[in-house]
């Protein structure tokens, strides 16, 4: 049943009938994380997750099984965030608050005790560098960047999310990789947490 | 991509190509073994870790519970969001003056033919009373006049009779 369904196992649309209320409740946060940190914008995540899980209720008879229910409401998600990113209000918005209501918003989280005020202070300054450095990435760039490393997706599963090849994933990897390096300090650590 | 430096270390390109999965032979290996790479593959492992930290982190704080609608639902759950307690109460009250609207008809018809039965039986009381009311005597004495014959005893009375 949905309800025991563990991440990256497949799920028989019967069950999808059965208990989708359980499904919902297994992957909204990561649906919801996703687009949040995808938009930086609360109520436009909570759109698209509802849009999300609405559209995959819809679409359920055609959910065969060739990806794992996880990957498959990703696909659904990267669809409408890309959506989301190409509305003209939604840009006017991220022009707006990107670069520093929310860059300095992310950059507060990570006040957790566990580094000297000094080192944190750091942290967050290059914390802040980053999420900036994020936030300018192509579309496509960012997206792998967000399922690689803030959703620990493997790169296949990116590739079935996203409709590339795994080629062109690792490609979008490096060069967002390659632009969030150079927010980076050589030869030192970030400060961060670990 | 640039090619390993003069010095022999990694470049910036082929440390981000380390980490995106794209690493070439012999890069990985010198990350492992190079003090300098290593610590440079590090704080870009860290940069990455903090996004990802941060990331959930504020997801978390900014969590909404789960808000979605099907187009088409079962009639359980149809039911259970249709019965709510304030329309179980109204069905209540409704049910309750149906019910009583149809104790107090019967009542009323019941009443009814209760007054009808009087009404018979007060004109047969009424009807008794009349018949005895118009009687020269009571039924019980008509007898004794059959025994008594009345003859006038003077001229006036003769007259009035």
């Amino acid at each position: 049943m949905p309800a025991m369904v563990q991440p990256g196992t497949m799920v028989a649309e019967s069950d999808w009938a059965s208990d989708f209320d359980a499904v919902v409740r297994q992957y909204w946060p990561k649906v919801f994380r996703f687009a949040l940190v995808s938009l930086r914008d609360r109520s436009a995540a909570e759109t698209v997750a509802q849009d999300c899980f609405t559209r995959a209720w819809q679409a359920r008879q055609r959910f065969r099984g060739d990806s794992s229910v996880s990957t498959w409401l990703m696909q659904i998600a990267v669809n409408l965030i890309r959506d989301q990113s190409r509305s003209r209000k939604l840009q006017f918005w991220k022009m707006l608050g990107t670069s520093r209501l929310d860059v300095a918003a992310a950059a507060d989280l990570l006040t957790d005790g566990r580094t000297s005020p000094e080192s944190s202070t750091s942290a967050r300054e290059q914390l802040a560098a980053v999420w900036a450095a994020t936030a300018k990435l192509p579309e496509q760039q960012k997206t792998v960047f967000l399922l690689r490393f803030v959703e620990d997706m493997e790169l296949l599963e990116i590739a079935a999310a996203t409709g590339l090849s795994e080629g062109t994933v690792k490609t979008h990897l490096f060069r967002a990789l390659q632009s969030v390096r150079k927010t980076v300090g050589t030869g030192g650590g970030t400060g961060a947490k670990r | 991509m640039k090619r390993r430096q003069a010095d022999g270390h990694l470049t910036p390109d082929e440390i981000a190509a380390l980490m995106a999965g794209l690493d070439e032979q012999g890069s990985r290996e010198h990350a492992q073994g190079c003090g300098r790479c290593g610590a440079e593959l590090s704080a870009l492992q860290a940069a990455v870790l903090s996004v990802r930290d941060s990331g959930r982190d504020w997801a978390e704080r900014a969590a909404v519970s789960p808000r979605w609608s099907r187009v088409s639902e079962s009639p359980w759950s149809f039911w259970s969001r249709a019965l709510t307690p304030q329309r179980l109460v109204l069905a209540s009250v409704l049910v309750a003056g149906l019910a009583g609207m149809e104790a107090w008809r019967e009542y009323r018809i019941h009443a009814d033919s209760e007054a009808a039965a009087a009404e018979v039986s007060d004109a047969a009381l009424l009807a008794q009373v009349d018949l005895q009311i118009s009687r020269a005597v009571p039924a019980e004495m008509e007898p004794l006049a059959t025994l008594v014959s009345w003859s006038p005893s003077s001229p006036a009375e003769a007259a009035r009779q």
